[in-house]
């Protein structure tokens, strides 16, 4: 750490998935949707 | 009843939802509507034995597609309109003692692609102007429902205070030829009031915070909306306010509430050479478990007045973010 902040490096979480959607519907008419990182269903 | 009024006294909408009285509040956490549902347990707002991010309408909105008529008629002094738009819940987890704080990079990358679609499906309609992701997180802020989650507003307008940084940055913009964001991120990100820097985006406390730790995240490129990030921009988005919220609650010592809201370029195409996208994060504690409330000056003169020095606040964040844990 230095006065410009607490440095990150870049990193690897989710950088090269894929996010999948899924949509769906309530009971009552709503509109539902899924979001996961494909694989991980 | 909902329907929109104009204030012609200080140029602003007010929308009122009267049957938002009626939502859910404070419930056990055995009946709450935004954990799973659950074998043999109660029907929840989430038909799903589990879950990672779940977007869905609001049950009680403040705006709609189809809002009813107004109440009352309209006049050329206090127009009246149908409350339009889009009220969305933003479910981070089906775990319902996890905070966006505890859930993880991964997770928070997740959500952040989440923000990014639905800013682009819901900003797709011709007659939404802005769209505004955001979160209120614990009973200090309000909240009513304590499952880690936020809400996307999609409005038929600016509202006040995008459209107040908009016009700022417009004169900036008119005076020098730049975005005032991107000088901002000049002076600051190598400066005392940085946080933390990651490659994309840099936190830090501005040199005009309103709430004594507020931390506002820019991103250091001229990016206007969320769906313009690049991936890697949403990765480290995802980093850098992931580490900003472990660093809060190790630095107040409890899960911290805070009010946290993502600014970007109005969804009609205006204003894209100014809209600079970044989050703003308000925790309401001014330290020693003391709230800062918005009192007289705050409420009736619109001026802040914060008793710690950004510069103090973000040398002890700095440190808080240093080395916090931060969940992968």
């Amino acid at each position: 750490m230095d006065e410009h902040g607490a440095s990150i490096p870049p990193g690897e979480d989710g950088d090269d998935q894929a996010v999948h959607e899924e949509v769906g519907e309530l009971a009552d008419g709503r509109t539902i949707r899924y979001f996961t990182w494909e694989g991980e269903e | 009843m909902s329907e929109r009024r104009y204030d012609p006294t200080h140029g602003e909408w007010v929308t009122f939802a009267t049957h938002r009285q009626d939502r859910t509040y404070k419930p056990a956490a055995a009946a709450c509507p935004l954990c799973p549902t659950r074998p043999g347990g109660p029907e929840t707002e989430v038909p799903r034995e589990h879950f990672d991010v779940a977007v869905f309408d609001n049950r009680f909105p403040s705006l709609s597609t189809e809002p009813p008529e107004p109440g009352i008629a309209g006049t050329d002094l206090v127009p009246v309109e149908p409350a339009y738009g889009h009220c969305e819940v933003v479910v981070f987890t089906d775990d319902h003692d996890a905070t966006l704080a505890d859930v993880g990079v991964a997770r928070v990358h997740l959500l952040v692609e989440a923000w990014a679609r639905r800013v682009a499906d819901l900003g797709a309609d011709p007659r939404v102007r802005y769209v505004l992701p955001f979160e209120n997180k614990g009973e200090a802020v309000g909240v009513t429902l304590h499952h880690p989650h936020g809400q996307i507003y999609a409005y038929p307008d600016v509202p006040p205070r995008p459209a107040r940084e908009l016009a700022a940055g417009r004169r900036h913009h008119d005076r020098t030829g730049r975005c005032v964001f991107c000088d901002v991120v000049a002076a600051e990100s190598a400066g005392p009031r940085a946080v933390v820097a990651g490659e994309h985006f840099v936190a830090g406390v501005p040199p005009w915070a309103r709430f004594p730790y507020e931390i506002d995240i820019w991103s250091r490129e001229h990016v206007p909306s969320l769906p313009e990030l690049t991936e890697p921009a949403r990765a480290d988005l995802a980093r850098v306010l992931a580490r900003v919220l472990a660093g809060y609650d190790r630095f107040f010592g409890f899960s911290t509430s805070y009010l946290l809201g993502v600014h970007a370029a109005p969804t009609d195409g205006s204003d894209r050479d100014v809209a600079h996208l970044h989050l703003e994060i308000c925790p309401p504690h001014r330290g020693g478990g003391k709230l800062k409330y918005l009192a007289g000056s705050e409420t009736f003169g619109g001026a802040f007045l914060t008793d710690v020095a950004p510069e103090v606040a973000a040398e002890r964040l700095r440190t808080a973010c240093a080395d916090v844990a931060v969940p992968a």
